[in-house]
């Protein structure tokens, strides 16, 4: 599949007159599929937005460059297929969000029937239409954020960046936006979502990528990121005699009211382990691969790259 | 198209200004507060009232002017609305060119309103004379009299003068807001326009045979490149309009002028936005 971003050595570096210049982005080199959700994490100042801003062309590189959708950031073609929403996004307060979303029709030139179907079908989707008529300054900060992925999906865009979309929201609201984000992916968009909602983008992404401090400190899929080669075993009715015989086994081992908890490494260590427990009649309740934490895999990385 | 949609917001946003609407009120209190003027006589009292109302709109435009524009971008900038505009199929130019075209708009609205109040103030004032004066010498007199004064074509030029030089005004001010910070722009556009009023004064001492060369140069560079707003300086001219030998060809050459040194400003402020980090 062909990529939606290429990011090749891009560096930005901002002026400081306090000092020498700051480096928000180092070399960054990474792409992004077409059709994957990829979320872009690191801690605050990491240079996530700024990546985002060069993106689209707001910011303009020190070095390196960048593609999207083949073209570079800011081409007015690829403004047609692209679509942004940004953290906290504010927009004109005197305006309703009906007649926000037709300023921003009006600047993709969609006219006519097509524009007020669009239009009243976002404010049904992102769930504003009872609310449609009323000026954004009298608007939740929850509201405002889907009036800010309404205009973002206006277009029907191919490629959509989304910075910090579900951020201060109620679940309600948080569930919504993870749900249409799910429906871009279905509908084959690729999304490229910068987030601090971790478990948000463990449940919903395809690939990430960790940036600390301007430098990619990790990129790969959710899936192989977060699995380890630890097994884990649950099990009720264990006696002592027999905890003591898994327990050398196991990497790590847990033994509390005959109820047991042990992560082992390999089939041979696996089978044994089993085998123990069916033999002294013990119930085995789970086997699972064990699975680590995006949170945990995105704070040792951040550790570590400090 | 975009440039349209983006002037109509412009509009929009810059009408609900509180500061820039109290600025206005202020204005036309003023306008109509001058009627009060009747101590002295009557071609006095005309007088006054001509030249106050000119000076209180000129000064209300200045005003708007600046304190409009200087905010045009960096407020997009600031409240981050520009992100969602420019991410959009916008090109910088078209963005800074609907601003600048909402900017001109909201200006003629607030010029219009201040020249519509002044010149039916003049007319209400001219009326009021004649009556006094019908009182003294018989209403047929004081009819003869105001009756050039009931509408003169002469003041709505005054006031599409006074608009010009703001429009003029409003693209210099653009153009600093692409390098400058509001309130150093705040400064640098009224020095600027103060400069420019005293244009004849620089142009006399550049041609002043005695001046170093030193001198010749600055005036020279400051004569050439810095708007020249006394041109638009016209209340005399209107009130006193036999000073001018053509006033169709001295205000045909000032919007000439005008449409010139705008067209010019604003592709220096592309230049400048073109490349500019948001």
């Amino acid at each position: 599949m062909a990529d939606a971003i290429e990011i090749q050595g891009l560096t930005k570096r901002f002026k400081n007159p306090l000092g020498g210049p700051i480096t928000a982005v180092d070399n960054l080199t990474l792409s992004v599929k077409s059709g994957e959700i990829f979320g872009f994490l690191g801690p605050n100042g990491a240079g996530k937005t700024t990546t985002i801003k060069i993106l689209l062309g707001l910011l303009f590189p020190t070095d390196g460059k960048a593609t999207v959708l083949g073209k570079p950031p800011g081409d007015i073609d690829i403004k047609n297929k692209i679509s942004y929403l940004p953290e906290s996004p504010y927009f004109y307060e005197h305006m309703t969000a009906r007649e926000l979303l037709g300023f921003y029709a009006d600047l993709f030139k969609i006219k006519g029937v097509e524009r007020k179907n669009r239009i009243d079908n976002l404010l049904d989707q992102v769930g504003l239409t009872q609310a449609a008529d009323k000026p954004l300054r009298q608007y939740s900060k929850g509201m405002l954020q889907r009036a800010g992925l309404a205009q973002a999906l206006l277009n029907d865009p191919e490629l959509v960046f989304l910075d910090e979309p579900t951020s201060g929201l109620d679940p309600i609201a948080h569930a919504d936006i993870c749900n249409v984000i799910l429906d871009l992916k279905t509908q084959g968009k690729t999304v490229f979502v910068s987030s601090h909602q971790l478990s948000d983008i463990e449940m919903i992404g395809d690939r990430v990528a960790i940036l600390v401090g301007g430098k990619l400190a990790m990129v790969g899929e959710v899936k192989e990121l977060l699995a380890t080669d630890q097994i884990e075993v649950t099990a009720s009715d264990v006696s002592d005699e027999i905890g003591k015989n898994i327990e050398p086994l196991a990497d790590e081992f847990e033994l509390h009211a005959g109820k047991m908890t042990a992560f082992v490494k390999g089939t041979d260590s696996l089978n044994k382990v089993v085998g123990m427990l069916v033999n002294s009649g013990a119930s085995i309740l789970t086997v699972n691969p064990r699975r680590r934490t995006l949170e945990k895999l995105f704070v040792d990385t951040v550790r570590g790259g400090r | 198209m975009a440039i349209w949609t983006i002037a109509k917001t412009t509009v929009g946003e810059a009408m609900r200004k509180k500061v820039l609407n109290v600025c206005l009120i202020v204005a036309l209190a003023m306008i109509v507060l001058s009627l009060s003027f009747t101590q002295l006589g009557f071609r006095q009292d005309m007088t006054v009232v001509k030249a106050l109302g000119l000076f209180v709109i000129m000064l209300a435009g200045f005003i708007i002017s600046v304190l409009m524009s200087i905010s045009l971008i960096p407020t997009e900038i600031e409240r981050r609305t520009i992100y969602t505009i420019l991410s959009k199929p916008v090109s910088r130019v078209e963005f800074l060119l609907g601003k600048y075209l909402g900017g001109i708009i909201t200006l003629f609205i607030n010029i219009a309103l201040m020249g519509t109040v002044f010149i039916v103030t003049v007319a209400i004032k001219a009326k009021l004379t004649a009556v006094q004066l019908g009182s003294i010498h018989g209403m047929q007199v004081g009819e003869e009299v105001i009756k050039p004064q009931l509408f003169d074509p002469s003041l709505a030029l005054g006031v599409v003068l006074i608009y010009l030089q703001f429009v003029v005004l409003a693209a210099v001010v653009m153009l600093f807001s692409t390098f400058l910070t509001p309130t150093v722009n705040f400064f640098a556009s009224s020095a600027f326009y103060v400069v420019g009023s005293a244009a004849n004064v620089w142009r006399t001492m550049y041609m002043n045979e005695k001046a170093s060369v030193f001198v010749k140069v600055f005036y020279w560079f400051i004569s050439t490149f810095v708007a020249n707003f006394d041109r638009y300086s016209v209340q005399n001219k209107l009130i006193h309009p036999e000073e001018v030998a053509s006033m169709p060809a001295y205000v045909a050459a000032i919007l000439a002028y005008s449409i010139l040194y705008c067209i010019l400003t604003m592709l220096v402020a592309v230049l400048c936005f073109y490349r500019k980090e948001v």
